[in-house]
Order: structure tokens, then C-alpha cells, then sequence
């Protein structure tokens, strides 16, 4: 079993910071899809070695946004 | 670490769900809530600050969609227009930067507290379970989260 983590940092002017670690491939774009439905939109992105690795399976159910207005 | 990314938010909230955000921050600075919110007061400048991206949604406008909160001079007035878009004015008898940066300042805490609280019940509804959380020196809010994947 994975484990995938997600480190974040929200300022006091309200930007959003985060890194996800753990998840290899494109699973980890799973996670930056579910952080920008939830915050916002992607100002920066940088990928690292991981990303290049073989895909971590990911199921996220992503009907966040949804739920936004709630 | 396989990605890194920068967000900026953009905010699409029932009113209620803000308005609970600018009173929880408001009184954590230092704030207290004017009740008599309709109150004109003379010879004050007013600063209208920018927030970007952020709307306040709801079925209409009613008398309570302004939050007026005071400290030392300064009143900072939170309301959603009639378009629904946000706004946050400041006013007071100090002088026009000071004003703007005591507005920028809440505004700023009541984004990120509204995010704080918006992270953290959507990422646990997505089955990740909070390992640490703490507050920096500079006020950011750090916060790191697992989920297990099988």
C-alpha cells in the first residue's frame, strides 16, 4: 500500500502552497487537479523526478466543486 | 516529491459560510462587530480594497449580507454587492496606506482561514487524515495530510 502525501501551505494573504509527495506518474497530477478544484487556479507548477516514475493508481472522487457552494 | 504548485484562490461561497469566516478572524485580530452597521460617520477617508476572484452567492440581498468590525479607528466593511462579488471597504481617520494595509491584512486572514477550513473537510471527505498541522512565525498556515492508496 501507498502512502501519498500532500504538504501544504496556506498564507496569510491567502496563496496556497503545496507539494505532493509520494505519488509517482501521472497520479500525482490527480492530486493537483483535486488542490485546484478545491482552492483555485494553478499560478505555478514545477514536476519533479517522481512524476517521470511508473503512474501510482489514484481514485479521488473529485465532485468537489459541487460542494462549493454550500 | 513528484509535484509542486502554486495556487491562487478563487472563492465561490454561500455568504453564511464567509460571513462565519470575517467574524471568526475579525475577533481573533483584535475586532469587535458593529451592530449599528448603518451609521455614517463624518470626516473619514474610506479605502475600497481589491479582492479578486472571490464571489459571495445566495438566494438574494437581505440587510444581513454587511459584517461592519472596528479596532482603533479603523471600520472594515465586508458585503457582497449586487452582483455577488465581494467586497471589503475600510474606513477611518487614518491616513490612506495605513488604512489599506489594516484592510489588506483581514481580508487576507479571512482568505486563508476560509481556505484552512475548506482544505481540510474536502481532503478529509477525500480520505486523507491530517498528520501535523501548526502556525508559522509569519502566520502561514502549514499543513500536511496522507492518504493510503491500495
Amino acid at each position: 500500500m501507498e502512502s501519498h502525501d500532500l504538504e501544504i501551505e496556506i498564507t496569510k494573504d491567502g496563496k496556497v502552497r503545496a507539494k505532493v509527495v509520494g505519488a509517482k506518474g501521472k497520479g500525482c497530477l490527480d492530486y493537483v487537479k483535486l488542490l485546484e478544484q478545491i482552492v483555485g487556479k494553478v499560478q505555478a507548477q514545477e514536476l519533479t523526478s517522481e512524476y517521470y516514475e511508473p503512474d501510482s493508481r489514484v481514485q479521488i472522487d473529485t465532485a468537489v466543486r459541487g460542494k462549493q457552494q454550500q | 516529491m513528484s509535484a509542486t504548485v502554486v495556487l491562487v484562490p478563487i472563492l465561490i461561497s454561500a455568504w453564511p459560510t464567509l460571513a462565519a469566516s470575517v467574524v471568526s478572524v475579525a475577533a481573533s485580530a483584535g475586532f469587535t462587530v458593529v451592530l449599528d452597521k448603518n451609521v455614517a460617520r463624518k470626516s473619514r477617508r474610506t479605502v475600497e480594497i481589491d479582492m479578486e476572484n472571490m464571489e459571495a452567492v445566495g438566494e438574494a440581498l437581505s440587510h444581513d449580507d454587511k459584517i461592519v468590525v472596528e479596532r482603533a479607528g479603523a471600520r472594515v466593511t465586508f458585503s457582497r454587492d449586487a452582483r455577488g462579488r465581494f467586497r471589503t471597504c475600510v474606513d477611518g481617520e487614518l491616513d490612506e496606506d495605513e488604512l489599506r494595509k489594516i484592510g489588506e491584512d483581514l481580508a487576507g486572514r479571512v482568505i486563508q482561514q476560509y481556505l484552512y477550513r475548506r482544505l481540510t473537510q474536502e481532503l478529509s471527505d477525500s480520505g486523507f487524515v491530517t498528520l501535523e498541522e501548526d502556525k508559522a512565525a509569519d502566520e502561514t498556515i502549514r499543513l500536511h495530510v496522507r492518504r493510503h492508496q491500495d
